[in-house]
């Protein structure tokens, strides 16, 4: 199994995109969960905040810094938004389990009769 | 032939002395739903296309199909629905299943018409957050919106023009070919015998759910109080909070630590609480339940009535417990399940103009 994060930052709000950006620059640095979890635990984005988060799990702040600051994963979260536009995906969070949307925050089993049902095609396929 | 009898369609009580169990206190079944006008093919084309258009929404990224979403019975499988973007709504989403036989919308009632209900959430800041104005002179400026407008209505569009067309695309959307629809319609079969023993349960006075959840659409479309609790985040939340004490407020009322019901609308302290009945086609596949969607399955739903629902001095006194055994609830189960059959598969048309 295999999850895969694609950002989607809401064009109208102050500090989303930063944070998308901050989350890959801790990504070049190999901590992007690691920053994605507090940043979601903290819920503050400003670019002191995002910063800061980077100081507290030992990245690079320097570079983590220029990075943000130079828009230098910008392209990257673009490249998401395209996508996600490409789908007719516009909601967070969204989730697609092997092709099937889900929609907004669902109870949990919800998400294993899904997970489940692709498991068991997956096997069921590959024989 | 089944030895059960309709409201209006009684068989000799002979009958029903020779057929067992059930003869001993015959049900009173609803009559099979109806078979609804039709609609105009132009019209409903119309309504899909708004149906699934963004730009029925301030920021374009909110259709209606956000929240009744096809493939989820057409309601959206969340707790409290989706809402306008960097917002939290404070309801469950309603299925739009069987709207065509409604004449009261929304869990609290507020809207007595389908085209009247289509309005409120394009409007509604937490919703769709469009002027319907505005919305006018968007789609005047779109010549492939013109040319439905005028081939479904005879003319440009119009605010009645919108909500018409997407009623009359609602209106579609039916579901009469369960199990339990075709065994009203005589065939004994369509039950299992576990399904049977559910309905039995259902409808007679071990369930007593019939008494509410009557009529052809399995809903008295009146307002009952169940003693819901109320979910901890839509009183902790500032979001929700906002949104609900907005929405009262917009009802002229004060904020308030609950959701008051039909008693925003009718203003009678007995409904305080108070939330409209509920169809029942395709139930299984429209989790969670309530208005707040606090009951996660039908398992949770019918555990909550064999304890005689929840705790609220307002409750219903139609409510009792009601000692069901285990194999009781799993019948009434398979029943409750017996109410899914097939629906339109709609899929969302190119965007006119895009």
């Amino acid at each position: 199994m295999r999850l895969v994060i694609k950002h989607y930052p809401y064009r109208y709000r102050d500090y989303s995109y930063l944070a998308a950006q901050a989350a890959e620059a801790a990504r070049a640095q190999g901590k992007f969960w690691e920053y994605f979890d507090l940043m979601m635990h903290e819920k503050k984005l400003s670019r002191d905040d995002l910063i800061g988060y980077a100081r507290q799990l030992n990245l690079d702040v320097e570079r983590f810094s220029s990075e943000l600051d130079s828009e230098t994963h910008r392209p990257r979260v673009e490249a998401d938004v395209d996508l996600a536009r490409k789908l007719d995906f516009y909601q967070t969070p969204t989730f697609v389990i092997n092709g099937r949307a889900l929609v907004g925050g669902r109870p949990i089993e919800k998400f294993r009769e899904l997970i489940d049902a692709a498991l068991a095609e997956s096997k069921g396929g590959g024989g | 032939m089944r030895p059960l009898l309709h409201l209006s369609g009684l068989l000799l009580s002979c009958l029903l002395l020779q057929s067992g169990p059930l003869a001993a206190q015959p049900l009173q079944l609803p009559e099979p739903l109806e078979v609804l006008p039709q609609q105009d093919p132009a019209k409903v084309e119309l309504g899909r296309a708004l149906f699934f258009d963004r730009r029925l929404s301030g920021d374009g990224t909110v259709s209606c199909a956000v929240c009744h979403i096809p493939d989820e019975a057409f309601a959206d499988g969340q707790k409290i629905s989706g809402a306008y973007p960097t917002n939290k709504h404070w309801r469950h989403t309603n299925s739009l299943l069987n709207v065509g036989y409604l004449d009261v919308f929304f869990w609290d009632g507020r809207s007595r018409s389908l085209e009247d209900q289509a309005l409120g959430p394009i409007h509604s800041s937490f919703e769709m957050n469009l002027n319907p104005r505005f919305l006018v002179a968007k789609l005047r400026e779109i010549p492939e919106y013109q040319e439905l407008f005028v081939k479904a209505c005879g003319g440009g569009a119009t605010q009645e023009r919108i909500l018409d067309s997407l009623a009359a695309f609602e209106r579609t959307l039916v579901v009469n070919d369960s199990p339990f629809d075709r065994y009203l319609r005589g065939e004994d079969e369509a039950l299992s015998a576990q399904a049977k023993q559910g309905l039995e349960i259902f409808f007679g006075p071990r369930g007593n759910c019939g008494q509410c959840h009557s009529g052809p659409l399995l809903s008295d479309q009146k307002f009952h109080n169940l003693g819901v609790a109320e979910l901890p985040e839509l009183i902790s939340d500032p979001q929700h909070r906002t949104t609900r004490n907005f929405f009262l407020g917009e009802m002229g009322l004060p904020p308030m630590e609950r959701d008051p019901g039909y008693y925003a609308i009718s203003r009678r302290e007995k409904v305080l609480g108070a939330f409209r009945t509920p169809p029942l086609r395709q139930v299984e596949q429209s989790a969670p339940y309530m208005h707040n969607g606090s009951l996660g399955s039908l398992s949770e739903v019918i555990e909550f009535f064999n304890r005689g629902g929840g705790e609220d001095p307002n409750k219903s006194k139609l409510l009792k417990p009601l000692g069901l055994n285990e194999d009781e609830k799993q019948a009434l189960e398979v029943f409750l399940r017996s109410l899914s059959g097939s629906y339109p598969q709609v899929r969302a048309p190119r965007p006119p103009g895009l």
